[in-house]
């Protein structure tokens, strides 16, 4: 989200961003009730805005959640805090573009201009839960039927919107999500001994795999490293079982970083390893490559789709196993043919060709304002989920 | 800058440190409001962060009091009791067990809604005694969703008073901007 607008906003008269954030916490229903009612009293006379990327306005909203809601009640939470937050005016913009289908589209479209164009961006790896719930699935057929498109930022998503909704089918589209190619990295990798992994200590995205595979490596080589970059469940079970494999001196857990800080951390380290089981578009693996670094993936959905072409360029796919085997065998094929069987240029130029800052905004822009008259102020309300 | 952090569902906690931190940093001055020390006890204040357990205070309250002997203190007195001399291992075991997943449970689920409804305005009695009387806050963070219904009775007490409320935020970085 924070990339959309950093890359996006420029082009625009005036770019404002909803940023709906989800406060989750145990209550009863009655306290639910307290909570919805004191947000709306509070947000009127609350300081929430502040200048953000790209010359835009981010005005914060958190919105009440009682824990364990569906994603239909989520997505109502989000529109009645929007329409508090809004004074119950509508969002003052000719375009409006909602960061994924539910909750954030459902809260747009309801505070959208009638006239204003409507947009979605689509990325979450969950849209199968979502559409698995009827109500969930009623409310994001509705938020099709008022889209003028949807930006899905892979082709997987694509066809499961299109399986799901295949009336709307003229209306999904793909736009990848936007990174970054600005910063070059100061010295090129030259050995491939400092690992990171950047995202959520989650078992979807393989990561104990990985603290088997780095262990299995360091007995050969005892000056790899190991950071992982993230937070999530299994953190405390990871840091036990490095201890285990003895391996925790090289195993460094650096929890939540910022966007800019997990960045400069590539710019560090020589090998991202991301064996998750499913991504999307797989933002991270591209962000890698714009920071200089090659890769070790997955075929997990997005990454190979991103990497057409440019495979054996980038890194190295790997199979999606549930063991370190591939793993530990893709390190060994990608180090013995490191560096000269890379070639990081050819494919950070071509990923910035598809996915830099101007080629996703001309994108955007072309979807925003055409054909809307050439008077008409270019004035897009971003409205989002978690940045 | 003196700012009050509104703390008392504990479900932000990384969020209410750093921001902390941010102020102190910047030469300002911070008040935590917690609802319970345990629920941050794997976390640490800033030095210069004055944490003020709510919590704590509220169980002078007559109606707490009550909850706390008959829920806690007379159960776990009989256990100590019954459990003297080679027993009492087993009775240490017992109480932690009873306060774990009987006392805790009804405390949380029964009596504290109950609390919070019947005596809804002894809590900002107690944050306008010990938090605010003689001290003025220039902003007011609203750090989680369970610390809202507190923030609106701030406001109030404040307009009952006829002055100018505190900023009201839910981050300090957007403290010193105006209203939107």
């Amino acid at each position: 989200m924070r990339a959309m607008v950093e890359a996006t906003a420029p082009g625009c008269d005036q770019a404002t961003v909803y940023h709906c954030d989800a406060w989750v916490s145990r209550t009863t229903r009655y306290e639910d009730e307290l909570l919805q009612q004191a947000q709306k009293t509070l947000l009127p006379r609350a300081n929430t805005t502040c200048p953000t990327v790209g010359g835009a306005t981010l005005r914060y909203i958190p919105v009440p959640v009682q824990r364990g809601s569906s994603f239909a009640r989520l997505s109502e939470y989000h529109r009645a805090i929007l329409g508090a937050a809004l004074a119950k005016k509508p969002i003052d913009a000719s375009v409006v573009h909602a960061h994924v289908g539910l909750p954030s589209g459902w809260a747009a479209l309801h505070h959208a201009r009638p006239d204003a164009r409507f947009f979605v961006t689509e990325h979450a790896t969950f849209l199968d839960r979502i559409l698995a719930e009827p109500d969930a699935r009623i409310m994001y057929d509705k938020v099709l039927h008022r889209c003028d498109a949807l930006f899905a930022v892979g082709e997987g998503l694509r066809q499961l919107l299109i399986e799901a909704f295949p009336h709307h089918r003229d209306r999904i589209r793909i736009v990848p999500n936007p990174i970054s190619f600005e910063i070059p990295r100061p010295e090129p990798v030259t050995q491939l001994r400092r690992w990171l992994f950047v995202g959520g200590l989650i078992p979807r995205k393989g990561v104990q795999w990985l603290l088997e595979a780095f262990a299995e490596c360091y007995a050969d080589d005892p000056k790899l490293t190991l950071s992982l970059v993230g937070e999530g469940a299994l953190a405390d079970s990871l840091k036990e079982r490095a201890v285990e494999l003895g391996v925790d001196q090289a195993v460094f857990f650096r929890g939540a970083v910022s966007p800019d800080e997990a960045l400069r951390l590539m710019r560090e380290h020589d090998l991202l390893v991301h064996p998750s089981r499913l991504e999307t578009f797989g933002m991270t693996i591209v962000e890698a490559i714009a920071a200089g670094m090659p890769v070790l993936v997955t075929r997990c959905g997005g990454p190979e789709e991103t990497l057409a072409g440019i495979e054996k360029e980038a890194g190295e796919l790997i199979p999606v196993e549930d063991n370190a085997d591939s793993i530990v065998a893709g390190y060994r094929r990608l180090r013995a043919r490191f560096p000269d069987g890379v070639d990081l240029e050819r494919a950070r130029r071509v990923l910035a060709e598809k996915y830099g800052y101007p080629a996703v905004a001309r994108a955007h822009h072309s979807a925003w304002f055409l054909s809307v008259p050439n008077d008409a102020p270019a004035k897009p309300g971003l409205v989002g989920g978690a940045i | 800058m003196k700012a009050l952090f509104l703390a008392l569902g504990a479900t932000r906690r990384r969020a209410v440190l750093e921001e902390a931190a941010q102020v102190l940093a910047k030469g300002g001055r911070v008040v935590v409001l917690i609802d319970s020390l345990s629920a941050w006890h794997s976390e640490f204040f800033p030095s210069g962060v004055d944490v003020v357990d709510i919590g704590k205070l509220e169980q002078r309250h007559l109606p707490r009091k009550l909850e706390a002997l008959v829920l806690y203190r007379i159960p776990c007195g009989l256990l100590q009791v019954i459990g003297r001399g080679p027993l009492r291992e087993l009775a240490r075991r017992a109480i932690k067990s009873y306060r774990r997943r009987i006392a805790d449970r009804v405390h949380r689920r029964l009596f504290l809604p109950l609390y919070r409804r019947v005596w809804s305005q002894k809590r900002a009695q107690i944050i306008e005694r010990y938090v605010l009387r003689g001290v003025s806050f220039d902003v007011v963070v609203v750090s989680d969703p369970l610390s809202m219904p507190d923030a609106v009775r701030l406001l109030h007490y404040y307009e009952q008073l006829g002055v100018t409320p505190p900023k009201v935020t839910y981050s300090v970085d957007h403290a010193t901007l105006v209203s939107s």
